[in-house]
């Protein structure tokens, strides 16, 4: 999707943004924590690109990565391919994208495989093919990257590029599950509540949309809330409910608030009270998969 | 320039509220739109937050003020009507995410430029166009137009981004139309899957 900004990400880009001062406070905490090495070569190039892309020059990223990409540096490779990807500090072309990302990963990095495998499935970059995608998505799941299985799953699921499977499904998304990946976890959920390539079980049901939730995934949040209400493999609790609810609609899930109006006209006011105030102070325990 | 303009008229036509909405004050639509402009620029002021984060924030910030459902359900088109209710459902989620990523990713990385309104004025039967114009070092001015709608209550949400005198709601809508034709709804919903599911640049 076009942007009101395409045109002064070039501009803004050569703008070097009080770097020296912020780059001179990032070098002093390091000597005070003792953490200082000295950096030669490659090691210090890619950290200043990083700072730098930090910091939104990504002119400067750019100019520190490259000549390292050049070296066969793979995770120069690969971000200087999101560089291209994302259009940051650079004309946005996706098939450059492809082109530096396949260079990092014929070395085996599964970062890139993945985002090639994504652009075979999507169509950007290059031409949109289901056999392609589910091959580099298999690299990077069988090097355990989670969101790669997650997205292996999916394609059992629909039978794109491989024979409709849900057990096979289900093996992925449990793995990218047990890694942490929060969508993977909302979807196992959804998967012993079915009994989808798996078998049914309410219990553990609960529990994969609870882990969901408790990294901030507003439609688990919501299964989990009404799981609250029904007592479905787990104890009653009205007041949870309500909580669960209010964090779903913060979380971008509007179509909660009629659930929540309902539940909270069944309560007290001071279990309400008590219900926003744990809200309130919610926050998610745990980042693993939301990153990036 | 023919087709730009189609797709203008039908955004106008075919972008009509489900109910009756109350009608949009420009003026107020205008002031909603300075106070999120205000808050986009204070946070992206923020240099010593990772950019990982501030484009966290900038997402945040716009997933309260988009009427995902209103957008989503106007860019899927009369396939909306045939969807499962759980395509619906994962459909609106991808949806809403791929559009917070791909704003979130392009404004986080920038500097706090200041922006400006330059017009607010009433749109369609119902709704408002706020048009800001983003100064630049060097060159004209980046304008966009923001639809704002009132859902009652002053509750104002943007149901469309204008770029270029384009909506992007009518563009994206007449791309899905030809991804469900060849695809299907589950494909649609695998295509936004893979276009939010990348990763982004990563340390050593």
């Amino acid at each position: 999707m076009p942007s009101p900004y395409d045109n002064c990400r070039r501009r803004r880009a050569a703008r070097s943004i009080s770097m020296a001062g912020h780059m001179a406070a990032i070098a002093m905490l390091a000597v005070l924590l003792g953490i200082t090495q000295p950096k030669t070569g490659s090691a210090a190039d890619f950290d200043a690109g990083w700072q730098a892309y930090q910091a939104g020059d990504f002119l400067r990223a750019f100019n520190e990565w490259q000549p390292l990409a050049d070296k066969g540096d793979k995770r120069a490779q690969f971000n200087i391919g999101v560089m291209y990807d994302e259009g940051k500090g650079l004309r946005q072309d996706r098939s450059k994208a492809i082109g530096w990302w396949t260079k990092a990963a014929d070395q085996g990095d599964p970062e890139a495989q993945h985002n090639i495998g994504l652009a075979y499935l999507a169509g950007t970059g290059v031409r949109q093919n289901y056999d392609e995608a589910v091959s580099w998505l298999r690299k990077a799941a069988d090097q355990d990257l989670a969101r790669s299985q997650y997205a292996l799953g999916r394609m059992y699921d629909y039978g794109f590029g491989v024979e409709k499977d849900p057990d096979i499904a289900a093996k992925w998304v449990l793995k990218a599950a047990e890694a942490g990946f929060d969508k993977a976890q909302y979807n196992l959920g959804k998967r012993y509540r079915d009994g989808l390539g798996i078998p049914k079980d309410s219990q553990v049901a609960t529990q994969w949309f609870r882990k969901a939730a408790n990294q901030g995934h507003a439609r688990a949040q919501q299964h989990l809330a009404t799981r609250y209400l029904t007592g479905d493999g787990i104890e009653k609790s009205p007041t949870q409910a309500y909580m669960w609810f209010i964090l779903a609609i913060r979380g971008g899930n509007k179509s909660a608030q009629k659930e929540k109006d309902a539940v909270g006209a069944e309560l007290t006011s001071e279990q309400r009270l008590k219900a926003e105030q744990m809200a309130k102070d919610w926050r998610p325990p745990s980042t693993i998969g939301k990153s990036g | 320039m023919r087709n730009l303009v189609l797709v203008m008229l039908v955004s106008v036509w075919l972008f009509q509220p489900a109910s009756a909405a109350e009608k949009t004050s420009p003026d107020v639509a205008r002031e909603f739109i300075q106070r999120l402009g205000n808050e986009a620029v204070k946070l992206l002021a923020d240099k010593e937050l990772p950019l990982a984060q501030r484009e966290a924030k900038i997402r945040e910030l716009l997933r309260g003020n988009f009427d995902f459902r209103t957008i989503g359900r106007f860019v899927l088109g009369k396939s909306w009507r045939r969807a499962t209710s759980d395509q619906r459902a994962d459909y609106l989620t991808l949806f809403s995410e791929f559009v917070l990523r791909t704003y979130a990713r392009r404004i986080g990385g920038y500097a706090n430029d200041a922006f400006k309104i330059t017009s607010a004025t009433p749109l369609g039967r119902s709704d408002a166009i706020i048009v800001t114009a983003i100064a630049q070092p060097v060159g004209p001015a980046i304008r966009a137009g923001w639809r704002v709608r009132n859902n009652g209550g002053n509750d104002y949400k943007i149901i469309d981004v204008m770029v270029e005198k384009v909506s992007m709601a009518a563009t994206q809508r007449s791309e899905y139309d030809a991804i469900v034709r060849q695809r299907g709804v589950d494909g649609l919903i695998e295509l936004l899957r893979a276009k939010v599911g990348s990763y982004s640049a990563q340390p050593s």
